[in-house]
Order: structure tokens, then C-alpha cells, then sequence
């Protein structure tokens, strides 16, 4: 087998870097053309994405994150938004999530002892076949109290094709406290 | 012990995906608290 660099890099998926030949027998031949690893990449939001965002967050009373103030873009090219909450809202949010509110260290029992929620929000665009698009997003909660804060990370993902499909279903689990549908199976992330 | 059972011990506790119902490691369990719940029979399959 080759050194360690020649044997990872026939995984890799770009061909600027040459690889090292391997014997005929350990090579991996590809079935398909290069242009296929682009079927679900990571894209960077667009100022556009941006801006539909922020004027999407500002329905929410409270709510900050990308696209709120400037255009600024993340180094990452996600979207964030942060929204309070109150607490009996997390509470129903937290069962209809099918989050364990029976484990000891789970963090259901410090929801009393915190005095703000934040629902918070991350939005991932990825190119589909090509030319569509589509957005992962991901739940995640903050409680805080002074400088004290508990972070409850990576609650559920959900995707939508377009950020207004997006906040139709926050709008749904914020009000009417309805879960998000499941993540389709061609999204791998 | 039954045939089906993936020898999991079913007198001791078992971490369970609340979501999904599936059993999980304890490693996962503890890392992710809010995610998992313990039990000590099996989940009925879904139809």
C-alpha cells in the first residue's frame, strides 16, 4: 500500500491535487462522471437568501440573526436566527419534539431555574442536481439566565426547498406546535 | 435469552432514541442526554 497521502487521496473528489498510483488491484474506479459530486453540495447564501431571511425573522417579535441589521455573510456561508421564546411555549415545543424529559441530566429539568429561551436557527444551503437548491436547517435551544447559559445543540433538522417553506414550518412548530416533517432521504449531511 | 433480542439483557435498562424508538449506546446516551430515554422493555414496531 502507498504512503499515507496516496492512499486517502483516491477518495478525494477534486483532481487538482494528482494522487499517487496505487497497484491496479487496490484502485477504485468511478462509474459515474466528476460532475456528479456536485449533486448535493454546501453553497454559500446568496444576498438575496440574505435579505429574504432577515425580512423573515422580523415577523417574529424579538427575533435577530442574519440579514436583521447588514448584509454581513457568515465566513461559513449559513444563515443564523435567533428567537425568543417564553417558557411554557419551550415546554410544549420540548414534548412535541420528542425530546426525554425523564433522564436525570437532561436539560428539561432546568427549564424553571432559567429565565430566557432563545429558539435558535441554521440554515445550510445545498445545490440539488445541479441548478435547484435546498435548505437544511437545524433547531437548536439556549437558556439563559445572566451570564449563565445552557445550550440544548442539534434539537432536529428539517429541510424545505425555498426559506419562506422554511418558516412555514417554524411558524407551525412556534404556534400551532406542530413537529417538523422528517429530513427526505437524498439529503445526506 | 430469545434469538431476536441482539443480546441486550432486558432486566437492565436500555437507551432509546425518543424520536425513533431504537436502542442506542450508552456512549450516545450520555453525550446526548436530551435525545434519549431509558427503558427496560422493548418499543412496539410501528405498522
Amino acid at each position: 500500500m502507498a504512503s499515507g497521502e496516496g492512499a486517502t487521496s483516491r477518495y478525494r473528489l477534486s483532481t487538482l491535487r494528482p494522487t499517487a498510483r496505487l497497484p491496479q488491484s487496490a484502485r477504485v474506479f468511478r462509474t459515474y462522471p466528476r460532475c456528479f459530486n456536485r449533486i448535493m453540495a454546501r453553497q454559500i447564501a446568496s444576498l438575496q437568501d440574505r435579505r429574504m431571511w432577515g425580512r423573515a425573522l422580523r415577523s417574529y417579535k424579538g427575533g435577530f440573526g442574519t440579514g436583521r441589521i447588514d448584509d454581513e455573510p457568515e465566513r461559513d456561508g449559513r444563515l443564523f436566527g435567533v428567537i425568543p421564546m417564553e417558557r411554557p411555549q419551550l415546554k410544549v415545543i420540548w414534548e412535541t419534539l420528542g425530546l426525554s424529559t425523564t433522564v436525570p441530566t437532561s436539560a428539561w429539568h432546568q427549564i424553571d431555574e432559567f429565565e430566557e429561551f432563545l429558539f435558535t436557527l441554521d440554515a445550510f444551503k445545498l445545490s440539488r442536481f445541479l441548478f435547484l437548491t435546498f435548505w437544511a436547517c437545524r433547531i437548536s435551544f439556549y437558556f439563559k439566565r445572566g451570564t449563565e447559559t445552557v445550550e440544548v445543540k442539534n434539537v432536529r433538522w428539517f429541510g424545505a426547498d425555498t426559506i419562506p417553506d422554511l418558516y412555514l414550518t417554524v411558524d407551525r412548530l412556534l404556534l400551532k406546535f406542530e413537529a417538523p416533517p422528517p429530513m427526505p432521504d437524498f439529503v445526506r449531511l | 435469552m430469545s434469538k431476536g433480542s441482539k443480546g441486550r439483557d432486558w432486566n437492565k435498562a436500555q437507551p432509546h432514541h425518543v424520536s425513533t424508538g431504537k436502542i442506542t449506546t450508552r456512549t450516545y446516551a450520555n453525550n446526548n442526554p436530551n435525545k434519549v430515554e431509558w427503558v427496560k422493555s422493548k418499543p412496539p414496531k410501528k405498522k
